[in-house]
């Protein structure tokens, strides 16, 4: 891991509750769920407590860590029971990683994408499953000719995608009523609409349909910082941004093996900083949605998802990147709510 | 599969040279592709020639080519009887075929299979080892000698399952490989199928079919006998299995997508011969990371699957979310090694045809071997240099999907090369063969068709490969289309010839140990177990209706003496069961419109009342019990419906006519009670039976009271006409004859329908067989006595003694007070039945994805 920059080192301590509740309608049978509600660790956020605490307590949980390097914790109701609680509180300390950027002396996007295509007998780059297409993000031919204007020829590939970014916050209306979960990716991208989902989504398919990889990060955001750096902070949601693979640019770290991706929030235009807090990372939504479930029975339901995130202790870049219109975009648990209601 | 190895000294020679007869009637072959028939001189190849010599004996009367005619009529005919399907996809949605089988075998030397043998063997155990190797360290990968899309990219290379060690160390249990010979008579590999490749049901079947028709030829041509390549399959599954059963004997399990699936038949024909439960995705379940069996006597562990559900639909909590056929929590269970997979999960990537083009590549890195069994040229197009040798150049080539697209695996399309520059990704060039031709029999005339045979390798468990002595050949309908079944193609039976002696084995003289007969007690699903239930209910309210429609119409017809509370009980009675709709005015007040209600809704099979709707319901429980019904009664059950369908077919706006109806009616009646007489006397009377029988008794009980509510509420039983049609609508007119000769009484009436034990269709017959078989449905004594409760305790519930002195008014309130408890304790009961016994099985209680 790389030694954080001692100019940055100042941590940020959060402490995030994720609160996802169930009920039913008809008492559920069997249930099976499958949640990425721990935070991931790196050089740049470490993770000091997490609790997850199931109601009704499940039959044997189990943890364990995906293929993607997130952890993630399997539990099985076999009993009826007509709601569900699992509640998420994490502790962590984040610090701004990407405070050095320097966007123009990233190479060439052409050199990353060349480096991937496959030759004979060539080294071989993790990161080019990422720039493969996936379920909730499929081959989109608009999306390259959209994407390609932010990418002409020799330009540095952090800077493009920095223009990219833009230009989605730009072009595109953030809105709960214009999707759901399942809201195709060619829909949200014909309308121009959607939310933080979709436009990681969009984000991520127009990287890769240029060849280049992208993944999509399921976190948490703080919405405004309170002077004290301690006072509630208030309903929060679980936000989702992209990172883009831009190994040897100066200013985002390089480790061992995952390194080279550049964190960039596209429904606010920002590159994460100390506010944004991160779960897992994906190919898209379907790998790493915070909870994912099966379940045999239950009629209809009713979903509240609340998440709250409090400053426990601010560290020095805390404000810098943070923008104002941050509150009113990242409201995903209104969305997730009406896309589960839906689901039969 | 037994054929007789007794020479028989005095065998009949052919007594007419049945080589010049089939040569004569041979369509010459296209110039330059392989005549399987004849060799370059035009001469028939030495095993044609011995194919030849012992051709069937013509009847008398008959040339060879009317012989050979009428042997395909009974080969159709077979595969008919025995109810052979596959299903085909249409834009009507899914329908079911007959299989379509030739007569004439497809045969391969002894030295051309020695030669096969070798190479499949040596590509099945690669195919094992680039599975562990991409599924753990990925050499391959850092070597750069497979593409990373191509896993990467793949639905069916399966992230949960990396760095997985399979239970019972293997991945591949079974592999199968499409071979075609080529213009020089080199055999080249087409495709491999790595999940669970289809096919050796219908290979197993075809066998039993065409060496029967040959039986001189298969044994003089020393056919090798395939049985024992299913045994080593369930074999090595079980051995398998056996090491996470704990030392219990294992169970093995055969997972379908279910009956809509294109080979649905033989998953329940292959299932019956290997002797495992066929189950779909809802009849299993995973708790504590361990796989169970939904049974109505509880959840049962299962150890081994042998699976035909594609990987990406296994489960629906990590894969595939909408997929509605798997197992949620599946993928725990295999990744926590407590159950063995054939196939294990993440094989599908390897059946995309890029990957032929580095087989060779990646069998020289990982066995240091060349591969002995080509694979035809394969340029995958996100390769650039690939892509650049053949761009422009796609007209002798097919350009195939990398990737499955809508279920296929691969798919051949018409695609330019700028559509191509678009993802070369998702595309595969290979080389286009000139297929062999195979010899047809097509009504006269000996036709060549382009074949490609498939064939199986199965692993041991010791890590050898044997290779099944057979497999399917799938021939073209033309010249240059394809030998796909959904595209109209046929089958052959594959004859490999042996130089050695034939192994004999077969799958049924199997010595077993009493452990093995103590579990091999045919668990009955929770889902079997309605179905069955259903199966009754709906053979029993079928026969019930077809029963009152004929009264009903002969009723109007006959113009007959018939009393108004007569025409009023039967009008209620109509109404009730659904033969006639609401408010439709009665028998008394319209007879001829209430004719044509009746008559109107009698076929409709989307009025759920109907007798056309029951009959479609019966088929459909029929049809997912497949693999428990003989192929008798399977075909009896589809033919009532169809051909009920056939005789009451009207135009739009029409009805039936009455020269139709009675007929129709009168011939379903007879095949319902041979279909009632399969169910009482062909099947072994395991819990299942139990089940369908009380769902008919239940069922009778529920049609009866009703009968009884509407004669009493009417006051129909104070005539003569009355008695006598509640009588035949109880199917107890002789009964009451020899008893009663012409006394309409009621308190004979009761006698014969009410208090009778020993009248299988009066109430105490009925509640007498409950009894019985309650107290033996799966659970504890104590716990069916809430059952049992909910009946009499004994005979009808009331006496004989107790109707003493009564009048007829007194012993009618007495009925219809029965009645009505009685209709009310079958209800309770039919409910407290799904809760008990079915409610671990699909239905209502579908899965949901929160």
């Amino acid at each position: 891991m790389n030694a954080v920059p001692e100019a940055l080192a100042g941590w940020t301590e959060l402490e995030v509750v994720h609160e996802t509740r169930y009920r039913y309608s008809a008492p559920v049978s069997l249930a099976h769920h499958l949640a990425h509600l721990e935070p991931l660790v790196d050089a740049h956020q470490r993770l000091l407590d997490f609790q997850l605490d199931v109601q009704p307590v499940p039959s044997r949980p189990s943890s364990s860590v995906d293929a993607f390097g997130n952890a993630c914790r399997h539990f099985t109701h076999a009993q009826p029971h007509d709601k569900l609680v699992v509640r998420a509180c994490s502790r962590v300390q984040v610090a701004a990683r990407f405070g050095a950027l320097d966007a123009g002396r990233s190479p060439a996007w052409e050199a990353i994408r060349d480096r991937l295509r496959y030759v004979a007998r060539a080294p071989f780059d993790p990161a080019v499953a990422f720039a493969q297409p996936s379920p909730f993000v499929p081959r989109l031919e608009p999306l390259r000719a959209y994407g390609a204007l932010s990418f002409p020829p020799r330009r540095p590939l952090a800077e493009g995608a920095l223009d990219l970014m833009h230009r989605i916050h730009t072009d595109f209306t953030y809105g709960t009523e214009s999707t759901e979960i399942d809201t195709p990716l060619a829909q949200a991208f014909a309308q121009r609409a959607g939310v933080c989902q979709d436009f990681a989504h969009v984000m991520t398919g127009a990287m890769r349909m240029l060849g280049l990889p992208a993944r999509y990060v399921s976190g948490y955001l703080l919405t405004h910082a309170v002077g004290d750096g301690h006072a509630l902070v208030g309903a929060d949601a679980s936000h989702a941004w992209v990172q883009v693979y831009c190994p040897g640019t100066p200013g985002v770290p390089e480790g061992s093996g995952a390194g080279g991706w550049l964190d960039l929030d596209p429904t606010n235009n920002v590159v994460p900083a100390t506010e944004h807090v991160r779960l897992a990372v994906g190919r898209d939504y379907g790998d790493v949605a915070p909870l994912r479930g099966v379940i045999r029975g239950g009629g209809r339901h009713v979903l509240t998802v609340g998440v709250r995130t409090r400053v426990l202790q601010a560290g020095p870049g805390m404000q810098s990147q943070t923008q104002s219109q941050n509150q009113s975009q990242n409201q995903s648990q209104t969305q997730t709510q009406q896309a589960q209601q839906t689901a039969r | 599969l037994q054929q007789s190895q007794s020479q028989l000294p005095f065998a009949p020679g052919p007594s007419e040279p049945g080589q010049a007869a089939l040569l004569r009637r041979a369509l010459p072959a296209e110039a330059g592709v392989w005549d399987e028939l004849r060799g370059d001189t035009g001469a028939m190849r030495p095993m044609w020639q011995r194919f030849a010599e012992w051709l069937p004996e013509p009847a008398a009367g008959l040339d060879i080519a009317a012989e050979l005619d009428r042997h395909v009529t009974q080969v159709e005919q077979q595969i008919r009887l025995d109810g052979v399907t596959h299903n085909v996809f249409g834009e009507q949605g899914v329908a079911a075929r007959p299989w379509s089988l030739e007569l004439l075998p497809q045969l391969i030397a002894a030295a051309d299979w020695a030669h096969i043998e070798q190479g499949v063997v040596q590509r099945a155990a690669l195919l094992e080892t680039m599975l562990a190797d991409l599924y753990g360290p990925q050499t391959l990968l850092h070597e750069g000698l497979l593409p990373p899309a191509l896993l990467l990219r793949h639905p069916g290379y399966l992230r949960p399952m990396l760095g997985v060690a399979p239970a019972g160390g293997l991945r591949l249990h079974i592999v199968a490989f499409d071979l075609a010979r080529g213009p020089g008579g080199r055999w080249w590999v087409v495709a491999q199928r790595t999940q669970g490749p289809s096919g050796l049901g219908y290979v197993l079947h075809n066998r039993l079919v065409i060496s029967r028709r040959f039986p001189d030829a298969f044994r003089e041509l020393r056919v090798q006998h395939i049985a024992s390549s299913y045994r080593r399959l369930l074999d090595t599954v079980e051995h398998a299995a056996r090491s996470v059963a704990g030392g219990s004997t294992p169970r093995v399990v055969l997972l379908t997508p279910g009956p809509y699936s294109e080979t649905y038949f033989e998953h329940a024909y292959l299932a019956r011969y290997l002797g495992v439960p066929l189950v779909e995705g809802g009849d299993l379940t995973v708790r504590s990371e361990r796989l169970y069996l939904k049974t109505v006597e509880g959840l049962e562990p299962v150890h081994g699957v042998l699976r035909r559900l594609d990987d990406d639909w296994c489960d629906p909590l990590e894969l595939r979310s909408n997929s509605a056929l798997g197992v949620p929590g599946l993928l725990q269970a295999a990744r926590a090694g407590t159950v063995v997979m054939a196939n294990a999960l993440g094989s599908a990537f390897l059946e995309s045809p890029a990957v032929q083009g580095f087989m060779p590549g990646i069998a020289r890195r990982l066995t240091g071997q060349e591969l002995t069994l080509p694979s035809l040229p394969t340029w995958w197009c996100g390769e650039p240099a690939a892509w650049a040798d053949v761009r422009g150049q796609l007209d002798d080539k097919l350009l195939r999907s990398t990737f499955p697209s809508r279920g296929r695996t691969s798919q051949v399309h018409e695609r330019t090369d700028a559509q191509v520059d678009a993802d070369p990704d998702a595309w595969s060039v290979q080389g286009k063969l000139r297929f062999a031709r195979a010899p047809i029999w097509d009504q006269g005339t000996v036709t060549p068709r382009p074949a490609m045979v498939r064939v199986y390798a199965i692993a041991d468990g010791g890590g050898r490969w044997h290779v099944l002595p057979g497999g399917m050949t799938r021939v073209a309908r033309g010249a240059d289309t394809s030998v796909s079944m959904q595209r109209g193609g046929s089958s052959l039976d594959t004859w490999v010839l042996t130089d050695g002696p034939v192994d004999t084995f077969s799958m049924l003289p199997q010595r077993l140990q009493v452990d093995d007969i103590v579990h091999r007690r045919r668990p009955v699903s929770s889902r079997t177990g309605e179905n069955l239930f259903w199966l009754g209910r709906y053979t029993e309210r079928t026969e019930q209706l077809v029963r009152l429609a004929r009264a009903t119409l002969q009723l109007v017809d006959a113009d007959s003496d018939a009393t108004p509370p007569v025409l009023q009980a039967l009008s209620a009675l109509a109404v009730r069961s659904g033969l006639a709709p609401d408010g439709v005015p009665t028998l008394v007040r319209a007879p001829h419109l209430f004719e044509r209600a009746v008559l109107a809704d009698l076929a409709d099979e989307k009025d759920a009342a109907s007798i056309g709707f029951n009959l479609r319901a019966l088929e459909r429980a029929a049809l997912a019990l497949r693999e428990r019904l003989t192929s008798e009664q399977w075909r009896l059950i589809v033919t009532m419906a169809d051909s009920f369908a056939t005789a009451l077919a009207v135009d739009a706006g029409a009805l039936p006519a009455w020269p139709q109806v009675l007929p129709a009616l009168d011939r379903l009646a007879l095949q319902l009670a041979a279909v009632t007489g399969a169910q009482t006397d062909r099947m072994t009377r395991d819990h299942g039976w139990r089940l369908l029988t009380v769902g008919r008794l239940l069922e009778r009980l529920i049609g009866m009271t009703a009968r009884f509510e509407a004669f009493l509420d009417a006051g129909a039983l104070g005539s003569a006409a009355g008695v006598d049609l509640l009588l035949e609508l109880f199917d107890s007119a002789i009964t009451f004859r020899a008893r009663y000769q012409r006394h309409e009484d009621l308190l004979a009436l009761t006698d014969v329908l009410v208090l009778d034990t020993a009248n299988p269709r009066a109430f105490g017959g009925v509640l007498r067989r409950l009894r019985t078989e309650l107290g033996k449905l799966p659970g504890e004594p104590e716990t069916l006595a809430p059952l049992l409760a909910r009946l009499p305790a004994q005979g009808a519930g009331i006496t004989l003694e107790s109707l003493r002195g009564a009048n007829d008014a007194q012993i009618g309130q007495a009925l219809r007070e029965l009645a009505d408890q009685l209709h009310d304790a079958a209800w309770a009961l039919a409910e407290e039945i799904g809760h008990r016994y079915f409610t671990l099985a699909d239905g209502a209680d579908r899965l949901q994805r929160v």
